[in-house]
């Protein structure tokens, strides 16, 4: 199937960090009814295994663009960064001192867990906020240098978002163990 | 010209009704229902029975009976009854064995399958095969209740499944529908399809969370309903909790009572499991009932009843907090609360539920049946009865997908929740020199480490181009279908070779086996499995033709005239091979030329219609 064009053009999008998430689910829908495999069940083989594809790629186009750390590696991969470069940036050595003091905030919340609930469950609430104040400045600095056209200094604010989501999973998964959900 | 499809008096006409039927394969009761002038309704057999007790005996002299007939033989011949074969469902040996605790059966591994395969007085037969025969058996029943008067040969079924099996599961279940000589449309999450039956039947919008409680499985999802779309935002649950546990329960406390020790017959066993069964039915409506024992009588009230079930109701509460979560919805917003399965007739399980969500949950459509009445909806949708609907169910893969890596840590490669259709690639590179394949550990599951998820396939890839190490760089794709089935494909990136891809499952059956057991039931008329593969590939040359000539008419502008001519030669030799050829293989051939030569157009349709779709939904934004 040609849906070869990128996925904000699927979703007539400009391509951007900010994008209008409304419209994004509203086109969404709009792309489901037209490709889910259910649409052709009648149909013959062919036309079966195109929509299973179809909805795969529309599935995997919305749930790119509708996760901040996944669109903006996105608009990276489009503007011909190479993904791995990455890998290679040298963080911002504040940056760094702030992740190991995260770390050692979230083993502590851990053994706090066992020892008094009440008290984990403010310092997981503090945590919190405090992931979403940096995960939004982050996310400023991106759009800042990417707006510039500054591809390859995007680079390093995407490194920082991929560790901020990272950190959110982990608290979030320390909350599934306050709710006695895990 | 070659509109001509259909013979007069041979093939379906365009607007003629197929016939579809919608399956709840349950673990203690299965049910058939069929959309009969616009309203879902459940078929009976010729005594006025809907509800077929998943039960198969197997004779010595070959006969296999299913259904009420076989639940006489339950304490006369327990070891050849089988009853609750879902729980083996694509399971292993040794899951057999600590599920079976209860089961009055000899279990026998076929050399290195991994299936366990029950030892009765006709024959080994796998949780597939036994699954098979029920499956055959209402089928039958839709086809007789269907049939006015002549012949009749059903179009399609809905089948449905457990919303928390995994893939293996799954794929068992289809082979048993493949095996019962079957054409799936879909297999359906059960939650889902009651979801279904009741959007429908109350009009209802909002959130909806589906409390299912079997006989062997415990679903929970939790669903947006709008303008006829169905969106599982969650799923959670227990593909071994159900009322059988209930039932073992009561078995084991009334043991306790006794102060009883030492094994049990398997004739004592399945008494006092019916026994315990009856007690808990009957405490839905009488406050105290008494159990007899070899003579002694215990007496069993609800409270105590109550306390006996808590442990197993709270693991389904606790699932259904987790669904609430996964869904990012709090208890009190969902706006109805369904409950499904014969278990939820329970009373302790009512209130645990009305406690949970703090409403009244709906129970207005007969648990036992709510499931097949949603599944014969979709059926008769999916199998083409109603172009026009609106109706889309979205659904989502219950269990994280993985692979495993080094150090026996599994990496996730889709997570539980996303919504399927899905497709994940990953890269993968040779270690060796000159490596030419290799081998992918396929896993389900939520936890990091290999041993605590369950094992689904492992995929050799062969026909890797040899280079050195490292070199080679194997893209991977992982796709999961509408119907919760892995499908793998490989290739080399740097050569463009695609890599041949080998299954071999954990738990399930190889395509040969599948194979060999069409052509075993077979065995009595051989010519009867050659027609059902020539019948089959001449409905789908029917359809690939039924479907292109008005695509041709529509879309023809997308060709070029050499394109346009190749398609229609393909088309004719297709046509003259579903009109003569008496080798299905023939005409298998003569589809897969046509589809080679459709492939871009309907891609290009494709887009067109996607574009279409778009462009009106801007020109609706203008409008508002």
């Amino acid at each position: 199937m040609d849906l070869s064009e990128n996925f904000f053009a699927l979703y007539q999008l400009d391509p951007g960090f900010d994008i209008d998430i409304a419209a994004l689910k509203k086109t969404h829908r709009q792309l489901q009814m037209q490709c889910h495999p259910d649409k052709f069940a009648a149909g013959s083989a062919q036309e079966q295994r195109l929509a299973v594809q179809a909805m795969a790629y529309v599935n995997q186009a919305f749930d790119t663009l509708s996760v901040n750390v996944k669109r903006a590696e996105y608009l990276l991969e489009l503007a011909g960064l190479d993904s791995n470069l990455e890998n290679q940036t040298h963080q911002d050595p504040a940056f760094l001192m702030q992740q190991m003091e995260w770390r050692e905030e979230l083993a502590e919340l851990r053994q706090l867990i066992r020892q008094d609930e009440a008290a984990a469950d403010t310092k997981l609430q503090a945590l919190m906020s405090n992931q979403k104040t940096l995960e939004k400045n982050i996310e400023s600095e991106f759009v800042a240098l990417y707006e510039q056209g500054d591809y390859k200094a995007c680079v390093a604010p995407l490194a920082k978002m991929h560790f901020t989501s990272k950190f959110a999973k982990e608290l979030r998964a320390v909350e599934d163990e306050l709710l006695d959900l895990d | 010209m070659l509109l001509q499809i259909s013979e007069p008096g041979q093939s379906a006409k365009p607007h003629e009704r197929k016939l579809a039927i919608g399956i709840d394969l349950g673990t203690s009761n299965s049910v058939v229902a069929t959309v009969r002038s616009g309203e879902p309704v459940v078929l009976a057999d010729e005594a006025g029975r809907s509800i077929c007790p998943s039960l198969v005996h197997y004779a010595a002299d070959g006969e296999v009976i299913v259904g009420r007939e076989a639940s006489e033989k339950l304490l006369s011949d327990p070891a050849n009854t089988i009853s609750s074969i879902k729980r083996l469902m694509g399971r292993g040996v040794e899951d057999s064995e600590s599920l079976g605790h209860s089961l009055p059966y000899t279990f026998a591994e076929k050399a290195g399958s991994g299936v366990p395969y029950i030892a009765t007085a006709a024959g080994e037969f796998s949780p597939v095969e036994i699954s098979s025969e029920i499956l055959k058996h209402l089928a039958a029943l839709g086809e007789r209740s269907l049939s006015s008067g002549s012949a009749t040969q059903l179009d399609g079924a809905v089948i449905t499944v457990p919303a928390y099996f995994d893939e293996a599961q799954r794929q068992a279940t289809k082979d048993a529908a493949t095996l019962a000589g079957l054409n799936v449309l879909r297999l359906l999450n059960e939650p889902t399809a009651a979801a279904v039956a009741y959007g429908l039947d109350q009009q209802a919008e909002g959130l909806i969370a589906v409390y299912d409680l079997g006989g062997g499985t415990f679903d929970v999802s939790i669903l947006r309903l709008s303008k006829g779309v169905f969106e599982v935002l969650s799923t959670g649950g227990d593909s071994a909790l159900g009322g059988d546990d209930f039932d073992q329960s009561i078995v084991e406390w009334v043991l306790a009572q006794c102060s009883h020790e030492g094994v049990l017959t398997p004739i004592e066993q399945r008494a006092l499991l019916l026994k315990a069964r009856d007690a808990k039915e009957q405490l839905a409506t009488v406050e105290l009932v008494s159990v007899d024992f070899n003579g002694q009588l215990v007496e069993l009230n609800r409270e105590c009843l109550a306390e006996i079930l808590q442990p197993l109701i709270s693991r389904s509460i606790k699932s259904c907090r987790r669904a609430l979560r996964d869904a990012d919805v709090n208890a009190d917003e969902v706006d109805n609360v369904v409950l499904v399965g014969g278990s939820t007739r329970t009373l302790a399980v009512r209130k645990a539920v009305t406690d949970l969500f703090k409403q009244e949950p709906l129970a207005d459509l007969d648990p036992d049946r709510v499931v097949a009445l949603g599944a014969a909806i979709q059926a008769d949708i999916l199998v083409g009865n109603k172009p026009d609907s609106e109706m889309l169910l979205l659904d989502v893969i219950p269990l994280s997908l993985g692979i495993e890596t080094m150090g026996g840590l599994v990496e996730q490669i889709i997570s539980r929740n996303t919504p399927i259709p899905v497709a994940k690639a990953q890269e993968f590179t040779t270690f060796k020199d000159g490596q030419t394949a290799m081998a992918v550990h396929v896993l389900q599951g939520e936890r990091d480490l290999v041993t605590a998820c369950r094992s689904l396939a492992r995929f050799e890839l062969r026909g890797i181009p040899p280079m050195v190490a490292g070199a080679a760089k194997i893209r991977v794709v992982f796709q999961v279908d509408a119907d919760g089935l892995l499908m793998v494909s490989a290739e080399e990136l740097t050569s463009g070779v695609k890599t041949s891809v080998d299954i071999k499952p954990s738990y399930g059956l190889a395509d040969d086996d599948i194979s060999r057991m069409l052509q075993d039931s077979f065995s009595h008329a051989e010519d009867d499995m050659r027609a059902r593969a020539l019948r089959e590939q001449q409905v789908e040359a029917e359809r690939v033709l039924e479907a292109l000539v008005p695509a041709l008419e529509a879309d023809g502008d997308l060709l070029s005239d050499e394109e346009r001519q190749a398609i229609v030669q393909s088309m004719e030799s297709l046509l003259q091979a579903r009109q003569s050829a008496d080798n299905p293989r023939e005409i298998e051939a003569a589809i897969e030329v046509v589809a080679q030569r459709t492939d871009d157009f309907a891609a290009r349709r494709m887009d067109r219609s996607i574009k279409a779709a778009l462009a009106g939904q801007n020109l609706d934004d203008i409008d508002s």
